[in-house]
């Protein structure tokens, strides 16, 4: 018994010690502007977005992984032109609000030049809000998020609602003779986020002349959907234009395709892994998505990525688009600061961020990067498919790299 | 239940600390002039830690008011903190209603929709009401979602921001936050005082028996829950303002999980748990971040990139390890730490449960010499001491032995501890909360104190118990097949004696347990407890509930078993006649402790025992003894004073 | 409205009945043993996918062999929750303390896989060969959809079987009527409740095999577990039997719902007809008591 109580006193101390001197050790530096002299070191944060739930455990690690994974190859060369180490401080905010909000002050209380958001969460706004207060660039893959008031202080690490509209379309269009009276149907996984894309889609089709048929949100744990495809047989649409998850993906691709529906599938989510491509293996699915796929060693950049991936102990998995997104985001970030060395200020580095593109590289289809009127870092989407014989997701021509 | 008192030691125990009161005030004047000074001390990210404290410290306060006090088990909470939200964006945003307003329209709405809840919940409880709020959770979030992705999308409502002159946005929130959070906490520490807590806390303690205390359930219940829903709902309305934009994707299940895991891991029914609670689970990814920024490059490269599965991973271990490991709480572990230090300081120490853990108690007397009996010791019980909740010692100082083919009677009034005996006896389970605490318990030549039942059942040590004795949703094929032989036991030769002294029950094989008549039943308990072919047999009311031709019969089967099969029986009786008949040896107990013993004989005729259990001069017609439930019984009162003229008598 | 979608969404019911069944089944089985309701359900869903991975794609081995490695080690970790935890609680705490337990085993079990498998989807295939059978022109059955029934009506049959059969399965339900009478008879109760952990973690880990060898294997798999909440409340908590009928309502209801108010109702339906049986008999459809443990 006595024992016990000791173990127990021994532990409550130790929380207590450890609780206590939390809060002592986050009092951040308050020098917000840097001297005339070299640093050693430049400040960047990232902010990911974990939590169990489904909504943010898809893309906050794998972008944060990328991001660091481009940094450390940096600063194993040396740093910022072989100098000046970059110095990547991740926080995570568990998808909880408070929690980002909270990260974020330590960004603007400590030296950090630039906040990196990960997180498709609604902590966006708030941040970005407080940031542009503080001339401090942040980015988040919140792409749809142009609305709100905050968008041109942000730069987003995806493309925009307005992107994935065109390509989409555009690719359904030069799939029939004539978009003009074609049905479309369009089946898409339920959120906030996701409905308000729908309705942007929506009108896009219609003002194309598309006639748009069963069009639906499905809850993200649906596991059936056979409703939905006996719906669309009964439909006979020339597309059908899908932003279903990953699980979701090879049970609707199977079950339309009993139901002897052939046309050709169009899925946007952007996060459907090769190995998801490689199972369902249909010859009429085609993915929209903003970077390159990741299992193409022959792809040079790709082959690079991976080696440096493996060498941070990450699996093939683990660098999916997502952290090719993160890993893009490295390179810009890393070239602006090239811009304002040797002594960059929040000021310098966000104008360098402004005007800051990098080449694509086979990462992603044209030159990411920022210029003062345009904060969306990928311009343009490639439309993938898989090649059965190559056993390789391969781009589809004139919606390539 | 007792955070009540718990509450009053650990004041005891500052107090022991700082004795005198003036020095109190001082103490108390520098936390709060230290906890207004804060914003101007702390940087804006500690500040930004605080205000996400402060506010899970509103929640955490009023999920542990329904959950740890009124036993309420809601996991509700995101979807009360997401109505309140919506409340206050809704009027803010389309009604122009100032933030004053707006924040206490979130209260009303979630107190609204929190009422509408306690109505089912009268009905509904323990697990089901889990079920039902977790319901409500989906409903609720699917509802708003839909409401927000046809109004505003995924941009959310937008709040006006509330600004505070001279003071940054952080500064400005941790008062906001963090009186909001105090007013919370004071009002419910008063509450609980007050004769809605009391009620609340029979309440969960018994639900029946506060009723009968004139506690209006269906009121009490609806207070607790418009209370707590009103709490969330303010919290809801404040987080909307305090984040810029309401939105119904940050009101995740996670969220619901994380308010009963702060109120779990700080302590269950107490205001201070509340707190601690939401400091550990808002702090914990803090305090990760920054250990992990102690820790040595090469480690943290290696780490970095599973830092945040770490951290989350923490979150659950530690959720865990706080249930299984210490229920009562991180408050629970302050208290001991405030009692050490006073301690510490030469004060009179705290005094909580946890002194009675460690006392030790006075030596039982010297071990009484056994009466030289001539059969071998088979069972035998030394100073026999059971302990029920850590706290109550019900049965002390026992001294008994059951000798090889005997058949040992235990006599004694209700409240004697016969049954405790018997279960000291043949073993408690954890989760019982009940021990043998000092005393042992001998088995064959073998200590068996401290094991399993199931251990002692499997070295031959049978039981047939007082009320729960056979499987009621099993058949009596199915009752006698689930028991099984003790080591180097002869089932089949015991199932064939079965079969000879209770021919009823071949009848019987198909019908469920608990379509069986009392006697049947008994009949089917012995049998069940004979199939393992046991040493001993120790039966609990033989008679309960059973007519006298049976119990007559009963008897003599017993006897015919012990002699055919070599096996020794403790029979706990309250027919006395009909038991001591058949008894070689037999102990009377009184109050915890044994009062008279000697051979069934010697024990008939003493003048003690006829008084108590014989009706005196009409010891003749015990054959005939009306065997009933309370038929025999005795006060505890008149058997006490009846043992201390005994003692008087022998001395 | 697609009426003509009603005979569509009664044939597919009927395939996800047999999912939905074996989730249930994992709930009831644990509660019938331990009254324990395990909100972890859904990861073992994903961990008994996760390993049958490891097994055939990583390290090549035949499906038996797999599939019984894959099994024996979810039983065994299942096992372990008893054996470490519930059992060394106090046993105070009441109904609640197990269900903020198991929250929190979900928490570390998903992150475990988040930790061993990374964020990468991964394949699993049964040795089948795919095919489509079209019961009329727009009603399909896959051969997915026949092994999940199939599957769902034999483990539904062996786990019926070893209840009421087996030496296991009587002193379950001895231990679950009475345990201090179950362990005054010489069961080992620990053992029983560790049997039953293991039982409900191997039969949402097959659900975890033959769905996701159907869809692929990510993190969202898990969702499934919550259904079998649903579908044990519907057929009562205790009731074996009474999770087919369950099993077929959750899924009409899902399925007819999107029929009538269209797809993004799937979830809410569910959570409405829990709420149904809640209100008008809190017991199930077959199930003897209302699980009331205050």
């Amino acid at each position: 018994m006595i024992t016990k109580h000791k173990i127990r006193m021994v532990a409550a101390a130790a929380i207590a010690i450890a609780l206590a001197g939390s809060l002592a050790a986050c009092r951040g530096s308050d020098n917000t502007t840097s001297t005339g002299k070299a640093p050693s070191s430049y400040t960047v944060t990232v902010g990911t977005d974990l939590s169990s739930a489904f909504s943010s455990a898809c893309c906050g690690i794998p972008i944060a992984n990328g991001f660091k994974t481009y940094m450390d190859t940096l600063n194993d060369k040396g740093g910022v032109n072989g100098k000046t180490k970059v110095n990547v401080v991740s926080l995570d905010d568990q998808a909880d609000v408070t929690t980002g909000l909270a990260n974020f002050q330590q960004a603007l209380s400590s030296n950090t030049l630039g906040y990196f958001l990960t997180s498709a969460s609604t902590v966006l706004t708030p941040i970005a809000a407080q940031a542009t207060k503080a001339g401090i660039a942040t980015s988040s893959i919140g792409g749809y998020m142009g609305g709100v008031g905050v968008y041109p202080y942000v730069y987003n690490s995806l493309p925009n609602s307005a992107s994935y509209v065109s390509t989409v379309t555009k690719f359904a269009a030069a799939q029939v003779s004539s978009a003009s009276g074609s049905g479309i149907d369009f089946l898409a996984y339920d959120s906030t986020l996701v409905e308000t894309f729908q309705k942007d889609m929506t009108s896009k089709l219609n003002s194309d002349g598309w006639k748009v048929g069963y069009n639906q949100l499905v809850p993200s744990s649906a596991t059936d959907f056979s409703v939905a495809a006996g719906s669309m047989a009964a439909d006979h649409p020339k597309v059908i234009i899908t932003d279903l998850l990953e699980g979701q993906l090879p049970t609707f691709v199977q079950q339309i395709r009993s139901h002897g529906v052939t046309v050709p599938i169009v899925n946007f989510s952007s996060n459907i892994d090769d190995a998801t491509v490689a199972k369902i293996n249909d010859p009429n699915l085609y993915l929209v998505e903003f970077t390159a796929p990741t299992s193409d060693t022959s792809n040079k950049a790709i082959a690079t990525m991976q080696a440096q991936a493996q060498k941070a102990g990450l699996t093939t998995g683990d660098s999916n688009a997502f952290f090719v997104t993160g890993y893009v985001q490295a390179e810009i970030v890393a070239a602006a600061l090239k811009k304002c060395a040797p002594d960059c200020t929040r000021k310098t580095f966000n104008a360098a961020m402004n005007t800051t593109t990098v080449p694509g590289n086979g990462l992603m289809a044209g030159n990411p990067g920022f210029s003062p009127t345009n904060h969306v870092m990928v311009k343009k989407l490639i439309v993938v498919k898989y090649d059965s014989s190559k056993q390789l997701p391969v781009t589809v021509s004139g919606f390539g790299l | 239940m007792t955070a009540n008192n718990e509450t009053s030691s650990a004041d005891r125990g500052i107090r022991a600390l700082i004795r005198r009161r003036s020095v109190r005030w001082v103490l108390l004047g520098i936390v709060l002039v230290l906890l207004a000074a804060m914003p101007f001390l702390a940087s804006d990210y500690q500040l930004a830690i605080l205000v996400s404290i402060f506010l899970a410290v509103i929640g955490s306060v009023a999920t542990n008011m329904l959950i740890g006090v009124a036993n309420q088990a809601s996991i509700g909470n995101a979807a009360f903190l997401a109505i309140g939200a919506f409340s206050g964006a809704l009027v803010s945003n389309y009604l122009g209603w100032n933030p004053i307003l707006a924040v206490l329209s979130g209260g009303v709405a979630a107190a609204v929709i929190g009422l509408i809840v306690a109505i089912p919940a009268v009905r509904v409880r323990g697990l089901y009401l889990i079920i039902a709020t977790l319901a409500l959770h989906y409903i609720v979030l699917y509802l708003l979602t839909r409401y927000q992705g046809s109004t505003v999308g995924i941009g959310g409502f937008t709040m006006t921001p509330i600004t505070f002159p001279g003071l940054t946005l952080q500064q400005g929130w941790y008062y906001i936050a963090g009186v909001v959070a105090l007013v919370t906490g004071l009002v419910m520490r008063n509450l609980l005082r007050s004769k809605f807590g009391r009620a609340w806390f029979s309440m969960a303690r018994d639900e029946v028996a506060s009723r009968a205390l004139g506690v209006n359930l269906f009121g009490q219940k609806l207070a607790v829950f418009g209370l707590s829903s009103f709490i969330l709902g303010i919290e809801g309305a404040l987080l909307g303002y305090y984040i810029g934009i309401v939105s119904s994707d940050q009101f995740t299940f996670d969220l619901a999980v994380s308010y009963v895991a702060m109120v779990v891991v700080g302590g269950l029914g107490s205001v201070a748990g509340s707190v601690l609670g939401a400091v550990f689970v808002i702090g914990l990814p803090y305090l990760v971040t920054w250990l992990t920024g102690l820790l040595p490059a090469a480690v943290a490269t290696v780490l970095s990139t599973k830092v945040f599965a770490l951290e989350s991973l923490l979150y659950g271990v530690a959720i865990v390890a706080f249930i299984v490991f210490e229920p009562r709480g991180l408050i629970y572990i302050w208290r001991r730490i405030v009692g050490s230090v006073a301690r510490r300081f030469g004060r009179r120490p705290v005094e909580s449960d946890s002194a009675v853990e460690t006392t030790e108690r006075p030596k039982a007397p010297p071990v009484k010499e056994p009466v030289h009996r001539l059969a071998e010791t088979v069972l035998a019980a030394r100073d026999l001491q059971v302990t029920y909740n850590r706290l109550s010692v019900a049965v002390d100082g026992i001294n008994l032995s059951v000798g090889r083919r005997e058949i040992v009677v235990m006599l004694g009034a209700n409240g004697a501890g016969k049954t405790t005996t018997l279960r000291g006896l043949s073993g408690f389970l954890p989760a019982e909360n009940a021990r043998v605490s000092a005393g042992e318990v001998v088995l064959e030549g073998q200590r068996v104190d401290g094991k399993l039942p199931f251990e002692l059942a499997r070295r031959g040590m049978a039981l047939v118990p007082e009320r729960e004795k056979v499987f009621k949703t099993l058949t009596v094929t199915e009752n006698l097949a689930v028991v099984p032989t003790r080591k180097g036991g002869d089932r089949s030769g015991m199932l064939a004696l079965i079969d000879e002294i209770f021919p009823a029950l071949r009848e019987l094989r198909t019908r469920q347990a608990g379509y069986l008549s009392g006697g049947e039943r008994q009949m089917l308990a012995i049998a069940k407890a004979l199939v393992s072919d046991p040493k001993v047999l120790l039966v609990d009311e033989l008679s309960l509930g059973i007519a006298p031709v049976v119990v007559t019969r009963l008897m003599s089967s017993l006897n015919d078993i012990r002699k055919a099969r070599d096996i020794s029986i403790l029979l706990v009786e309250q027919n006395a006649p009909a038991a001591l008949a058949i008894a070689d040896y037999a102990y009377v107990l009184q109050t915890g402790e044994v009062l008279l013993e000697g051979t069934g004989a010697e024990l008939l005729k003493d003048p003690e025992v006829q008084r108590l259990y014989l009706g005196g001069s009409e010891a003749g017609h015990y054959g005939h003894y009306e065997a009933s439930e309370d038929a025999p019984t005795l006060s505890a009162t008149t058997l006490s004073a009846a043992s201390r003229s005994a003692r008087r008598d022998r001395s | 409205m697609n009426f003509a979608e009603i005979p569509n969404a009664l044939v597919s019911s009927i395939i996800l009945a047999g999912l939905y069944v074996l989730v249930g089944l994992s709930w009831v089985l644990l509660f019938r043993a331990t009254q324990i309701m395990n909100f972890a359900t859904g990861q073992f869903v994903l961990l008994g996918a996760c390993l049958y991975y490891s097994f055939t794609v990583s390290l090549h081995l035949p499906f038996i062999v797999s599939l019984l490695f894959a099994l024996l080690i979810v039983a065994a970790i299942g096992a372990s929750i008893h054996r470490f935890f519930i059992r060394r609680m106090a046993g105070n705490e009441g109904f609640f303390a197990p269900v903020v337990l198991t929250l929190g085993v979900s928490t570390v079990l998903s992150q475990i896989v988040n930790l061993s498998y990374g964020a990468g989807s991964l394949a699993i295939a049964l040795p089948i060969t795919q095919k489509n059978f079209n019961l009329s022109s727009n009603i399909a059955v896959t051969s997915n959809d026949l092994v999940t029934l199939v599957v769902g009506v034999v483990v539904m049959f062996i786990a019926q079987l070893l209840i009421r059969r087996s030496r296991w399965g009587i002193q379950m339900r001895a231990a679950a009527e009475s345990t201090v009478l179950a362990s005054q008879s010489g069961i080992n109760v620990d053992r029983v409740f560790m049997g039953g952990w293991a039982g409900a973690a191997v039969v949402v880990a097959i659900v975890g095999i033959t769905y996701g060898a159907s869809t692929i294997v990510t993190p969202t798999l898990a969702d499934i577990g919550i259904r079998g909440l649903a579908v044990a409340i519907v057929g009562g908590f205790d009731s074996i039997v009474g999770l087919i009928p369950a099993a077929l309502i959750v899924a009409l209801a899902e399925n007819l719902s999107v029929v009538f108010f269209g797809e993004s109702v799937r979830d809410a339906a569910v959570m409405i007809v829990i709420l149904i049986v809640l209100a008008v008999r809190p017991q199930g459809l077959l199930g003897t008591k209302a699980v009331v443990r205050v």
